[in-house]
């Protein structure tokens, strides 16, 4: 601890500093040796301030001082031992300097090596575009944080202080998603345990601004879940529609019937209000006549409650824009073949260049052609796999754009095909039967069409209509 | 008239009670029926909007394609409203929609009953005018083109280079020719057969 703090303190920090502490230990060394009149070799002793001197000021201090150390250690033994002759100090004289100046080379490259590695790692940092940081586990102390990091954060003052913005007491941040309290953004956070430039263990954490996919996460979730809502809402509301129309329809010839009946009472017995004549029976057909228009009212009745129910659950009205027929359709082929499981839909596609924006509600646009898709293909299922082929085409027509959905498969069977839309009518093992009448509500909605037509080469063409949208 | 409804029970019904007010009703079971067995007869449609293989609207557009006038009533269930607006659009005579009061019906019926009686009561006027008019002369239609046009003997000698008494001589004969006694009895006729002043 006292070691690395030392690294790091102004001496070895600031060259000025370092030189002149280094010169001032020198000289104090060659004192030293000087009192003590040389009885012990201790050359060795240069050694720190000549290391403090080459990593404060560098390598050409560093062989200044070593220099110096050298003359003076060589001053002080010529000083006290001058008999020991030229040769035997001119050779004590070089070894010293060799030493020092191998001292130098050595420490000077291991500086510019720490320097080096410090520089890769910044400069890796620096330019990335997520938040970086080390943070001392001990100390709590920010080590490094790139540029992005202040941009991201701000000034935090400490690494325990960041972590409390990510909900956490530790000043360790847990990894993965985590919610910013302050910036209000989501990141992901990465960390790495490592070992420092000086070799302490510290620990590097990498943020990740998720936000935008975050919100595109949910925004897909979303709308995921409003289709699946607005197909629950279309079934639910073609179900109540459907019923309100098969009792609508044995209401209507009920109350046909009675009408028909009370009218040919009323000439039996006379023009309506005249005195009629007795019956044959010798009843008056003025009470049959009354019992009847009962009946009639009772008809109304039950038919304006099935009305009243019908308003209860209307269907969403569609909410209308220009949409691109091709978009529309490559975008529903991609939706079927993603709600099947395990198949390829092989789809030929006939769209001409310039097709006219459509007033659709994309939504429930894609709904019926994911349906009549999955239909066509369910009723090829019987083909070998190279022949099973979905063929859409569109074309315009002057006010409006018609689709086909075309497949090669046995054709819809000729029981079938007056109550083909009728709801509740499936050949599927599971099935409610509600797609095709949920298809025909929808494109009815739309103001257009659904119909049917035979292939003249097997199988069905399902067509629809859409209004091209006003520009 | 005629009843086109993919409901056999609705489809009697109407029968019934169209009948019980004097109404000669046909029906049919689907619009490819009716259009394989209709010949132009005198009377309306009551057109259900919903219907399974050619929808009311198809055979809307199948009729207006082969120019057949007859006048259409769609019946439309609560849901159809904008179906029965585009119809009306296209030129459909009235709708009524589920449940209806049996008098709106007969109503309706009777109006658009009426309006292709008039409409062919003016087409066989319109045929006759025109055959009267195809008995006369091409110097003859000259003059009437000129006499429609207002203006005077004068004039009319003066644009076809004959004379006063040559365009008095016309006109009687033309007047003699249509059965016609005055000059508003003659426009009329005109108006009838599309004849219109140059």
């Amino acid at each position: 601890m006292r070691a690395r703090a030392l690294l790091q303190s102004p001496f070895l920090a600031d060259p000025t500093v370092g030189l002149l502490v280094s010169i001032a230990l020198a000289a104090g060394i060659a004192a030293f040796d000087y009192a003590t009149e040389y009885r012990l070799r201790v050359g060795v002793l240069y050694l720190p301030p000549i290391f403090l001197a080459t990593w404060a000021a560098g390598r050409t201090a560093g062989l200044a001082i070593g220099g110096a150390s050298a003359a003076l250690w060589l001053a002080t033994l010529f000083g006290k031992q001058p008999y020991l002759g030229t040769l035997h100090h001119l050779w004590e004289g070089t070894l010293h300097l060799v030493m020092y100046a191998a001292f130098v080379f050595a420490i000077a490259r291991l500086k510019s090596a720490l320097e080096l590695a410090k520089e890769r790692f910044v400069s890796a940092f620096d330019s990335l575009e997520a938040a970086a940081w080390v943070v001392d586990p001990e100390s709590d102390a920010l080590l490094y944080s790139n540029p992005q990091f202040s941009r991201t954060f701000g000034a935090v003052g400490s690494a325990g202080g960041l972590a409390r913005r990510f909900g956490a007491f530790a000043p360790a941040p847990p990894e993965g998603e985590a919610f910013d309290t302050e910036s209000g953004r989501w990141f992901y956070l990465l960390a790495r345990a490592m070992r420092w430039l000086d070799g302490r263990s510290v620990r590097l954490y990498v943020a990740t601004d998720i936000t935008e996919s975050k919100r595109a996460e949910q925004l897909a979730r979303k709308q995921a879940e409003q289709l699946e809502r607005t197909a629950r809402l279309i079934a639910v509301g073609e179900m109540a529609s459907t019923l309100a129309h098969e009792l609508n329809q044995p209401l209507g010839a009920i109350a046909n019937y009675n009408n028909g009946c009370i009218r040919l009472l009323r000439q039996w017995s006379g023009a309506p209000g005249a005195s009629p004549a007795e019956g044959p029976s010798g009843f008056d057909p003025r009470e049959l006549l009354e019992l009847m228009e009962k009946c009639s009212t009772q008809a109304l009745r039950a038919g304006d409650v099935v009305r009243r129910i019908r308003e209860f659950v209307r269907r969403r009205p569609p909410t209308l824009h220009p949409e691109n027929p091709r978009a529309l359709v490559m975008g529903a082929l991609g939706a079927a073949e993603g709600e099947m499981v395990d198949v390829r839909l092989q789809a030929v596609t006939e769209l001409p260049a310039a097709l006219p924006d459509v007033a659709a509600d994309r939504v429930m646009v894609t709904r019926v052609m994911v349906n009549l898709a999955r239909n066509a293909w369910e009723a090829m299922q019987a083909l070998e796999e190279e022949e099973r082929r979905l063929v859409v085409r569109a074309r315009e027509h002057d006010t409006e754009v018609e689709f086909e959905f075309a497949d090669r498969g046995p054709g819809v069977a000729a029981e079938l095909e007056r109550q083909l839309f009728q709801p509740f009518v499936t050949t599927k093992a599971e099935g409610m039967g509600l797609g095709l009448a949920i298809c025909r509500s929808i494109v009815e909605y739309h103001r257009g069409e659904l119909w049917f037509t035979r292939n003249p080469e097997g199988g069905t063409t399902f067509h629809f209509t859409l209004p091209v949208a006003r520009r | 008239m005629f009843v086109v409804d993919d409901d056999d029970a609705l489809r009697d019904s109407l029968r019934a009670l169209l009948g019980s007010a004097g109404f000669r009703c046909e029906g049919y079971a689907s619009a490819a029926e009716f259009l394989a067995a209709y010949r132009d007869e005198a009377g309306c449609l009551l057109l259900d909007v919903r219907m399974p293989g050619m929808s009311g609207l198809r055979l809307q557009d199948q009729l207006a394609e082969r120019g057949v006038p007859i006048p259409i009533v769609f019946v439309t269930g609560h849901g159809d409203v904008p179906m029965a607006v585009e119809a009306m659009r296209k030129g459909a005579f009235d709708f009524l929609e589920k449940p209806y009061a049996d008098e709106e019906l007969l109503d309706r019926v009777r109006r658009a009953i009426a309006s292709d009686a008039s409409r062919r009561r003016e087409e066989e006027e319109r045929r006759a005018a025109e055959a009267a008019l195809e008995a006369l002369t091409a110097r003859e239609r000259e003059v009437l083109d000129c006499l429609l046009a207002g203006r005077t003997g004068r004039a009319t000698a003066q644009q076809l280079g004959i004379t006063e008494k040559t365009v008095e001589f016309h006109r009687s004969r033309i007047m003699q020719k249509l059965q016609m006694r005055t000059r508003e009895q003659l426009f009329e006729l005109c108006r009838r057969a599309r004849v219109f002043p140059q």
